[in-house]
């Protein structure tokens, strides 16, 4: 009788061995081109007279495309309102040495110019950057501006959009939002401006700046809060369930597994947070 | 013979004057200006709403056009290779044009709803002026 779960133990570790690795590999391969899921991004754009590169750059942490710089990626899509820095990298030549460009938008009204390399997205659909020497144009690109249609939020590094959060009393965790374009439903580029709350002060706190895309959220007592993330006119809210019961899994929109442990950008950053995976005896509180 | 060779000078003379007008007459007027062939180099994303003819050119708002422009001769003489066209827009609130590192191709943007002209000039002369209209993107 004793062998018998001891066998059960083997027919289920054989195949959850493999699933462990395939997850393990999948998780770190979202957090190496994430936090957006941005696995199929395109690297940085080339102009469309083919002369050099445009690049983009974030302007702050409030981009959901940050950090830009590693990921080499140019967006599809640019949120109505945000801020959002562009650079281009002329192909040098013999003949042509490459030489410093300004970049002009086609359309104040629709892109504005506000420092240098610098722009705001003032209107939805398409609008050209030019890539301008002193005496012609080099070269161009059509950005793609839309509104924000909906807000999703995330744990910081895993791509799925939550619908629940479970945490266990004092534990912390970060989240974060991420903008959903209208019409091509990709994530939206740019610099935004968030606002965080929490329905309940005593069951769920705010640790970090509430205005950024990114915060620490800290469960305080057992009970239920909404968490409530706001950008422009387009509002998001999660339940977060504070329960000291182990079997409280998160739930998102699609499956997804408790947090990984141990990697970089760790969510659990609390020293006392007892881990999802931990079991009850080894709770430290 | 000074006779003659007064006789042949007069005719020689006017021979040489007339050569002279018509080799003058020539290099002035080889090509005349008849129009401005414009065609699209590339057409930007969702170009449904450009159009591009020498009478009339439409660009909706925040779009960038990469357009060649040649000179259209409507006498016998046609534009050398090496003539000159500069587009300029006259209200730079409505549209500007640039020109680019290619001989004739220029980029037209689309800067504010309105109308207004382009003008043409061949070899530093006006000689045309084209409306642009950049109305809002259709929807």
């Amino acid at each position: 009788m004793k062998a018998r779960p001891h066998h059960h133990r083997h027919r289920f570790a054989a195949p959850a061995l493999p699933l462990v690795a395939l997850a393990l590999f999948a998780s770190l391969g979202l957090s190496a081109c994430m936090e957006a899921g941005l696995a199929s991004a395109p690297l940085n754009q080339v102009g469309e007279r083919g002369e050099g590169r445009f690049v983009y750059q974030c302007v702050n942490e409030n981009d959901a495309m940050f950090p830009c710089e590693q990921q080499d990626y140019f967006p599809d899509t640019i949120a109505l309102g945000s801020r959002l820095q562009l650079r281009y990298r002329p192909y040098a030549s013999a003949d042509a040495p490459a030489a410093e460009l300004t970049l002009r938008s086609a359309s104040p009204q629709k892109l504005e110019f506000i420092a240098p390399r610098q722009f705001i997205a003032h209107r939805s659909g398409y609008v050209a950057v030019l890539a301008v020497d002193s005496i012609e144009a080099r070269d161009l690109l059509h950005l793609y501006i839309q509104p924000v249609e909906r807000l999703a939020i995330r744990y910081v590094d895993v791509a799925t959009d939550l619908d629940v959060i479970a945490m266990e009393p004092g534990q912390v965790r970060q989240v974060l939002a991420i903008p959903y374009a209208a019409k091509t439903q990709q994530i939206a580029a740019g610099s935004l401006e968030y606002n965080w709350s929490s329905s309940s002060d005593k069951i769920l706190q705010l640790r970090s700046n509430p205005k950024q895309r990114r915060i620490e959220i800290i469960a305080h007592a057992e009970g239920t809060a909404l968490l409530t993330v706001v950008q422009g006119a387009i509002e998001r809210s999660i339940e977060v369930k504070v329960s000291s019961k182990k079997e409280s899994t998160d739930k998102g929109s699609s499956k997804s597994g408790p947090m990984p442990e141990g990697k970089p950008g760790l969510v659990d950053t609390h020293p006392t947070t007892p881990s999802l995976h931990a079991a009850p005896g080894d709770h430290p509180l | 013979m000074i006779a003659t060779t007064h006789r042949n000078g007069p005719r020689s003379w006017s021979a040489l004057i007339f050569a002279t007008l018509v080799s003058l007459s020539a290099t002035a007027c080889g090509a005349e200006y008849g129009g401005l062939d414009l065609s699209l180099s590339q057409l930007p994303p969702d170009g449904s709403g450009v159009l591009l003819t020498q009478e009339r050119i439409r660009i909706p708002l925040g779009l960038a056009v990469s357009v060649k422009a040649l000179p259209r001769s409507r006498s016998v003489e046609q534009y050398e290779d090496n003539v000159e066209i500069r587009l300029q827009a006259e209200d730079l609130g409505v549209a500007t044009v640039y020109p680019t590192s290619k001989p004739f191709h220029f980029i037209i943007t689309a800067g504010g709803v309105g109308q207004s002209w382009i003008h043409v000039f061949v070899d530093r002369e006006q000689v045309d002026r084209i409306p642009i209209e950049v109305p809002n993107p259709p929807r």
